[in-house]
């Protein structure tokens, strides 16, 4: 509860802010999104689990999205720039979709 | 041998499963595993992480969709900036020449007689619409691009993406000059003498204006001369030639009534209105732009070339 309010909140500071991206960051954003995204279906599925825990998820949250920039940033640098970011949004959507599955299966019994 | 490979097969299989199975991260069953007590930055450590999420998902979406209209309205914003320019400029074109046959219809009220010398300079110079007989030559490019070009639009070489350059336009029309057109228009461009043909970019350019094939030139004058003169030429052979190989198109034939449009002739620059010495044959050079390549004058028309104290 307290996390999904944290989670308003980071949206209206971003709406009320609007930060200005450097130019240099907008490539990897979107890969950043769907690291992040992974790391909070993760979090959202060991909370239903009941082995959440904080530590965890922060640094699932801060790696996954920095190593996920990083691949892509140096697959930008070899040339396999969007290979890579298809490898990654791969393993990463695959493990979005197995946590969103376990969590369906708490939540609806199904 | 089976030995061998088995255990690969293992692994790469294992591998799939474990990102197919395992989808959590195994560091929250580790995490269960150890059983450590919670601590007091469990909380906000988590709330602060959720900011940052929602942080992070809000300014992504603001860079990927609002930022697209953004550039969006600024490129619809030029588009109509052009089109408002095009269109005064044409607005005001038209208003010109409305103005310069005004001029000459109170001038020719105020002149006596009929003043034959001034017409034929007006009509070499391009400032009246003309008709009457000539020719037409049609030139155009194949049905198919021999190579298209690979790069950013507008960044081959014309020579690359055509077969009729500048060249040909400019000879066909300095033929016809030679062959005694009297007015000589491209694609409905009346040409002056201080006319250019010349290529920019991937298109041919005149007076500033680019074209697209087909390019017809249409050229006044006699019209039994001139397509004898110009069937006769280097040019028209070249030309056939280019329609065999490369397969362009190209006709020319005689026309009963041509029309061609007048153009707004602007001041001369660097011809200056002064005593003609009469023994000597100077004509005034037309007054030319810096750079372009600017066509033949018309020097061997019927009429008198155009000195410049006729181009007021």
């Amino acid at each position: 509860m307290i996390a999904a309010i944290a989670l308003v909140i980071g949206v209206i500071l971003g709406i009320v802010f609007r930060p200005t991206v450097p130019l240099w960051i907008e490539p990897y954003l979107p890969i950043a999104v769907v690291a992040a995204l992974d790391a909070v279906f993760g979090g959202i599925r060991a909370r239903l689990d009941g082995i959440f825990d904080a530590k965890v998820f922060v640094v699932s949250f801060v790696s996954n999205v920095l190593v996920a920039a990083l691949i892509v940033f140096m697959g930008d640098k070899l040339g396999v720039g969007s290979q890579l970011s298809t490898a990654v949004v791969v393993v990463l959507g695959i493990r979005i979709f197995g946590n969103a599955a376990a969590i369906r299966r708490h939540v609806f019994r199904a | 041998m089976t030995e061998l490979k088995r255990p690969r097969i293992d692994i790469s299989s294992a591998t799939l499963s474990d990102l197919l199975n395992n989808t959590l991260d195994p560091g929250y069953r580790a995490a269960a595993a150890r059983n450590r007590p919670g601590r007091w930055w469990d909380g906000p450590v988590v709330w602060l992480g959720c900011v940052a999420v929602g942080l992070l998902l809000v300014v992504a979406y603001q860079q990927a969709h609002l930022a697209a209209p953004a550039r969006d309205a600024a490129r619809h914003q030029l588009i109509n900036r052009i089109d408002a320019a095009q269109s005064s400029a044409n607005r005001l074109d038209a208003q010109a020449r409305q103005l310069a046959s005004q001029v000459a219809a109170l001038r020719d009220a105020q002149l006596p007689g009929n003043d034959q010398f001034l017409r034929a300079a007006e009509v070499a110079a391009g400032s009246v619409a003309v008709s009457g007989p000539g020719m037409q030559v049609e030139l155009g490019e194949p049905a198919s691009q021999p190579t298209a070009g690979t790069g950013r639009p507008g960044s081959t070489p014309q020579s690359q993406v055509a077969v009729l350059h500048d060249t040909d336009v400019r000879a066909v029309v300095n033929e016809l000059w030679a062959d005694g057109a009297e007015a000589v228009a491209i694609n409905g461009l009346r040409l002056t003498p201080d006319s250019f043909i010349r290529v920019a970019g991937e298109s041919i350019q005149v007076d500033f204006t680019a074209l697209t094939s087909p390019y017809t030139i249409s050229a006044i004058g006699d019209s039994d001369g001139l397509q004898v003169g110009f069937a006769q030429s280097a040019i028209a052979r070249r030309l056939k030639t280019l329609a065999a190989v490369a397969g362009i198109s190209f006709r020319f034939g005689g026309k009963s009534k041509l029309r061609l449009p007048s153009v707004t002739v602007g001041e001369p620059r660097y011809a200056s209105l002064g005593p003609v010495p009469s023994e000597t044959s100077s004509t005034a050079t037309p007054a030319s732009r810096a750079t372009p390549a600017s066509t033949a004058a018309p020097a061997s028309t019927a009429t008198p070339s155009p000195t410049a104290t006729e181009s007021r």
